[in-house]
């Protein structure tokens, strides 16, 4: 008896038995000497095949280039320093000729199919950009370990929940892979701000395109192993969120459930962040009485959920506990950069344009 | 990237009650239609992950109040100012003020 298969299945099966993508993956390198090598490998044992590997020597002091020619993949330089992952994405853009492009980090490498995650994505056809679970490749220091947890928490509990209403707030800059069409329609990754992963997807969503996260999608970028690192991404991240706020607005507050995301987001980065670093201190200060302390950890069970959760399925419990208070660290840290960045872009109107990567 | 304090400040209060929506959404649809729904496995999955967010900080708020009253002295007055009994539905107004105030601003802007 024949099996009646939907138009949808037939896609399914289709992305299943590629072996080749029609997708370029960009990946936008300024002295990536140390770690271009393990990005490209990574890349050319994917499941699923780009059609082409495209490397953006931003004009790198170092070798950079002759690392990634010697393992067989396209290499571009751009004329000049375009001063920002952005800009080399962008210029790399004319040279793609696929369906799809992959932006990917120089110091990211992926899951083994993680291109092959992703791809189905792409089924519904307002669907323009695709991303996945992020996850520290390497978890040693105190800041690896709380980024470890902070991810974990968020991919188990915000990000899933974000995608089933239809508005991951962000497609990760680290790997996400876009219909390139799309990606020429808007310009490409702006330099506008200095979150140009942000400001694409709400971007996206402004002009009714749609974004999806798929979690069994993994990539692993380098994260800060130190706090001079740590301090440099923090600043981007902080800017670029509040830069992104004061761009797309208007365009937010006429999308309905990515408003209240990123209305809470807010709050919870100003408000908290004044409460954690200002009323808390003061309050114990005041009463003379450590106890109120207690609040920096108030919601330590309640985060524990998620993170044991997704820490159980991939079998890392022991790494979860031990990284668990590094979180918390983390957190204090995050609100500082927040609450300058505040200050320094809607108070002082001194907006952060220098894109430094830190490593 | 993540900005800000991820927790469960009132971004989790609203993470959870999305969970709580999605999940009575998915329900009702499941009756409705009578048919296997793909999501459903997920749905169940984030459901009791926010039934256990929740369990545990309400496990935190009594675990919190049992010990402060047993403690004396200047702590036990610091912890009278603490309310620990309230601060779930403190939070919770605090997100429903935050997120009227947005959706009134929000109906404004559509408007011009």
């Amino acid at each position: 008896m024949p099996t009646i298969v939907s138009s949808k299945q037939q896609e399914k099966q289709k992305i299943a038995l590629l072996k080749y993508a029609d997708l370029t993956v960009i990946i936008p390198a300024y002295n990536e000497a140390k770690t271009i090598q393990d990005t490209v490998i990574s890349i050319q044992n994917q499941t699923v095949q780009p059609k082409e590997i495209l490397v953006v020597d931003d004009c790198s002091s170092d070798n950079t280039a002759d690392i990634a020619r010697a393992l067989g993949v396209r290499v571009i330089q751009a004329p000049y320093n375009t001063g920002s992952k952005a800009g080399a994405q962008t210029y790399a853009l004319p040279f793609v000729d696929t369906f799809y492009t992959c932006a990917l980090d120089a110091d990211t490498t992926l899951a083994q199919d993680a291109i092959e995650k992703l791809l189905p994505a792409f089924q519904e056809s307002h669907i323009a950009a695709a991303c996945g679970t992020v996850l520290p490749r390497q978890v040693k220091t105190i800041w690896e370990r709380g980024r470890y947890i902070e991810y974990l928490f968020a991919f188990t509990f915000y990000k899933p929940i974000q995608d089933y209403f239809g508005k991951p707030l962000i497609s990760s800059g680290c790997f996400s892979i876009y219909r390139t069409q799309v990606l020429r329609e808007v310009g490409g990754w702006s330099n506008k701000t200095m979150a140009e992963d942000m400001d694409l997807t709400w971007t996206l969503y402004s002009k009714n395109y749609g974004v999806r996260f798929l979690p069994n999608a993994i990539s692993y970028p380098i994260e800060p192993n130190n706090f001079s690192f740590l301090r440099k991404q923090l600043r981007r991240w902080s800017h670029g969120f509040v830069q992104n706020i004061l761009i797309h607005w208007k365009d937010i507050m006429r999308i309905p459930y990515l408003r209240m995301a990123v209305i809470v987001a807010f709050w919870d980065a100003t408000v908290a962040s004044v409460i954690f670093l200002i009323a808390v201190p003061l309050f114990s200060l005041l009463y003379q009485n450590p106890i109120f302390l207690l609040a920096y950890v108030l919601d330590a069970p309640a985060i524990l959920v998620p993170v044991l959760i997704q820490a159980k399925e991939r079998k890392e419990m022991t790494k979860a506990l031990i990284s668990f208070p590094a979180f918390f660290v983390l957190r204090i840290v995050n609100g500082i950069f927040i609450l300058q960045a505040l200050w320094s872009e809607i108070i002082l109107k001194k907006s952060l344009h220098t894109y430094e990567k830190g490593h | 990237m993540t900005v800000g304090l991820p927790g469960t400040g009132i971004g989790g209060i609203f993470y959870l009650v999305s969970i709580f929506v999605m999940f009575i959404k998915e329900r009702v649809k499941k009756t409705l239609k009578k048919k296997y729904h793909p999501e459903m496995n997920f749905m169940y999955k984030q459901f009791l992950m926010a039934l256990g967010i929740v369990f545990s900080l309400w496990l935190m708020s009594w675990f919190l109040g049992v010990t402060l009253q047993k403690t004396s002295g200047l702590v036990r007055e610091a912890a009278q100012l603490l309310p620990t009994r309230q601060t779930p539905f403190i939070s919770f107004g605090i997100a429903l003020f935050v997120l009227f105030i947005g959706e009134m601003a929000s109906f404004f802007i559509r408007k011009k």
